[in-house]
């Protein structure tokens, strides 16, 4: 994954398209839709699992940040302050999900693709990401949404702690204990399915 | 349980501490995960988190990023339109209980005659408005505007008698909104009868409310 913040050249611009939107040129933000859409429908796939549902969020995750672009303070990276936006916004995309009842039959498709060629072995794995996938859906938001984070978008510690604004122990804390959750989860699903 | 599990359940609760497994020991813990009903069971769900730890692909990560072609082009059409101007004049407080129509007259087009009528009830802070359209030759119609962040499909007129269109769409007073109707979910069509059009930055333009 592309690491946070742009350099040199991609930063300036960056800089200069957001200025130009903010001096009135409304196509200018042509430029950061097309520089970030892939990473933001990456970001509310992994939330959300369903590709049609996640492009409707990503774009209005962009209509969010067009509307707000006013508030960005030009001395900081886009990123983390797109993501933000991103991950409140996907909060309430994932609870009008889950409210619509449309969730876990997507979940299994969108799953990704083993490399390997077994197939029972595939099976298996398919099976075993859909249980996890399951059990993430369980954790109480503030777990689900790093463990979502670290484990589905292979963000860095610090990373995910400047977009959610809370410290890298905080970070910490809660992986141990969305890990701690999940364990207990699928070992109380494994400890049902093993009854007779 | 054998010694073997008990390892493996220390691993376990290790790594829930933030120990990350080293190459041989995440191994160790799959391979026994996939011999070993037991441990299968409860961790072989786990084992993506494991090895994403270990620097392992996990395969949880959406490989795909792309998006669908038109994705840009529908992000700026919903963002050059997306935005709600708020009016507070006091004007519009005392217009909200005798606000006509936004428009009413006939749009003459290829598919016949277009009628657009709105039709406001007030209440005290929202007005009920009725969009009417008549288009007999068309299959639908359909309205999207600053109100529902101009998402095509969801706010589907009725057909009614003589092909006239209908739907009801509850607004706030005391703003300004910019909307269009979309036919047979090709052609958008502005109100010609609106107090105002403006420019929707794609060479179109968008009919322009005020309650």
């Amino acid at each position: 994954m592309k690491e946070i913040g742009a350099e040199g050249t991609e930063r300036a611009d960056e800089l200069d398209a957001i200025g130009e939107v903010l001096r009135g040129n409304k196509d200018a933000f042509r430029h950061i839709v097309d520089r970030y859409k892939g990473l933001v429908v990456k970001l509310s796939l992994s939330f959300l699992g369903n590709r049609e549902e996640a492009e409707e969020a990503a774009q209005e995750i962009f209509l969010r940040v067009y509307r707000s672009l006013h508030r960005f303070s030009l001395d900081k990276k886009l990123l983390p302050w797109l993501y933000s936006i991103a991950v409140n916004h996907l909060r309430t995309a994932y609870g009008r999900m889950r409210t619509r009842e449309e969730r876990t039959a997507a979940v299994e498709v969108e799953l990704t693709a083993s490399e390997e060629s077994d197939p029972q072995r595939l099976v298996l794995e398919d099976y075993e990401r859909s249980s996890l996938r399951q059990a993430v859906d369980t954790l109480p938001s503030t777990l689900r949404e790093v463990i979502v984070l670290y484990y589905y978008q292979e963000m860095r510690i610090e990373t995910i702690g400047a977009v959610l604004n809370i410290g890298v122990e905080n970070v910490k804390s809660r992986l141990f204990r969305g890990r701690q959750k999940l364990r207990e989860t699928l070992q109380k699903d494994a400890t049902l399915e093993s009854l007779p | 349980m054998n010694e073997i599990c008990q390892r493996v359940d220390a691993a376990i609760r290790e790594w829930e501490h933030g120990d990350i497994p080293g190459t041989q020991n995440l191994f160790f813990i799959i391979n026994h995960s996939r011999t070993c009903a037991r441990c299968g069971r409860s961790y072989g769900a786990l084992l993506p988190l494991l090895r994403r730890d270990a620097g392992e692909p996990s395969g949880l990560a959406p490989a795909d990023q792309t998006c669908s072609t038109d994705f840009t082009n529908s992000v700026m059409r919903r963002a050059t339109r997306a935005k709600v101007l708020r009016f507070s004049g006091s004007t519009m407080q005392t217009a909200k209980w005798a606000l006509p129509l936004a428009g009413c007259l006939a749009l003459l087009l290829g598919l016949g005659g277009l009628i657009l009528q709105a039709h406001m009830h007030s209440t005290a802070e929202r007005v009920m408005v009725s969009f009417r359209f008549e288009a007999p030759s068309a299959s639908q119609v359909s309205l999207a505007g600053d109100f529902n962040g101009w998402r095509v499909g969801e706010l589907i007129l009725k057909q009614g008698q003589s092909g006239v269109w209908e739907i009801a769409v509850p607004l706030h007073t005391g703003a300004i909104y910019t909307y269009d109707f979309l036919i047979d979910g090709q052609q958008w069509i502005p109100d010609p009868h609106s107090e105002t059009q403006v420019d929707d930055g794609f060479g179109g333009l968008a009919s322009v409310l005020r309650l």
